[in-house]
């Protein structure tokens, strides 16, 4: 084979190469939900909070590509009205679609009993085995829930909650 | 003229042939435009006949960018195919006025194109046309460029939920690409 014959083959091969092919890669996204109010409570009752976040623009185009997105980890931080996570003795955070038509079950991305990750005003919710949560994502909206368990404040208190993700999209443009 | 003289003179003439032959150019100046390079000026050296090596600078209508490259030219014939590979760094810049004027949308402005810059790495094949010191080409191949998303964070006052990228998203796009310049060697 002469060099002229390998440069047209080399350029004829060229068409059946895809135009353009993008991929995005985000290290780390969080969703900050703050203000999320919790009620004084004078029983023994556990704490259940839980929030929908609609707002996923940001987010949602990752979503709508070819796309892998999964919950690293998630963080409470209380705000105001108590002065630690000391209480808490178990918690379990959850994710689910806030669509109410939707057939996703409820998603348990931590739990934990007697060794919670609690530091004074901050209580780390680390990821677990299930963290695919794309679909979830799609579906245009989620629902936040955190359990707290252990004897709870009598007070109002306000925490705000990050919820972080990673993920990995694709998109390849055909000639 | 004796016999020995014509002789000696034959034996010095070629001794002397080999390096008449090998006086090719060696040092020279590229100018091309292409896609991701930009517009770019590089000084060339050729160490051997088939090989260059060129270094320069250039600007891709958003910021300054540096380029490195190797060429392989295998032949000496008026029109030759050439192969390169080259790798180059542009620096980060407000790419909004690029966009506006590729949008005709005067008004546009994104905070995630006010940091635009990226690596890249390109292969190609083309054909040169020219003789020993100048000489057009035509390059076309592929690319694989690779940048981050600078300030993609969204906060909304009214809103309860904000967004934040805690490390910024990295894009790499590997598409086709081309270059179209010449190249004078003064030396």
């Amino acid at each position: 084979m002469n060099h002229y014959t390998a440069c047209v083959l080399a350029l004829v091969a060229l068409p059946g190469c895809p135009l353009l092919d993008a991929e995005v890669e985000v290290p780390e996204v969080c969703i900050t939900y703050a203000d999320v109010r919790v009620p004084g409570v004078t029983d023994d009752s556990q704490i259940q909070s839980s929030f929908l976040i609609e707002d996923l623009s940001a987010i949602e185009e990752l979503a709508d590509l070819d796309a892998s997105l999964e919950f690293v980890r998630g963080e409470a931080r209380i705000t105001s009205g108590l002065d630690g996570f000391s209480f808490v003795e178990g918690a379990r955070l959850t994710i689910a679609s806030g669509d109410p038509e939707s057939t996703l079950p409820t998603l348990s991305l931590y739990e934990c009993t007697g060794d919670c990750l609690a530091a004074g005003t901050t209580l780390a919710l680390p990821g677990g085995q299930q963290n695919a949560v794309l679909d979830y994502v799609k579906s245009g909206s989620l629902a936040i829930g955190i359990d707290l368990a252990g004897p709870p404040p009598a007070t109002d208190w306000v925490m705000e909650v990050d919820i972080c993700l990673k993920g990995r999209a694709g998109y390849s443009l055909e000639p | 003229m004796t016999k020995r003289a014509v002789l000696s003179s034959l034996a010095a003439l070629a001794v002397a042939t080999p390096a008449v032959a090998d006086a090719r150019p060696f040092l020279g100046v590229t100018l091309d435009v292409g896609a991701p390079d930009g517009a770019n000026v590089a000084l060339v050296a050729q160490p051997l006949r088939s090989i260059r090596l060129e270094a320069g600078a250039g600007y891709n209508a958003i910021a300054p960018c540096a380029r490195g490259g190797v060429s392989l030219v295998p032949l000496s014939t008026f029109v030759r195919p050439v192969a390169a590979v080259h790798v180059g760094r542009c620096q980060e810049g407000d790419a909004n006025p690029l966009a506006r004027t590729a949008s005709g949308d005067p008004t546009y402005s994104s905070e995630m194109l006010e940091r635009v810059g990226y690596d890249y790495a390109t292969a190609r094949v083309g054909l040169e046309l020219g003789g020993e010191r100048v000489a057009f080409f035509l390059h076309a191949g592929a690319t694989r460029l690779t940048g981050n998303v600078r300030d993609a964070s969204t906060e909304d006052a009214m809103a309860s939920a904000s967004i934040t990228f805690t490390q910024d998203p990295t894009v790499t796009l590997t598409t086709l690409s081309a270059r179209l310049g010449f190249i004078v060697f003064f030396k």
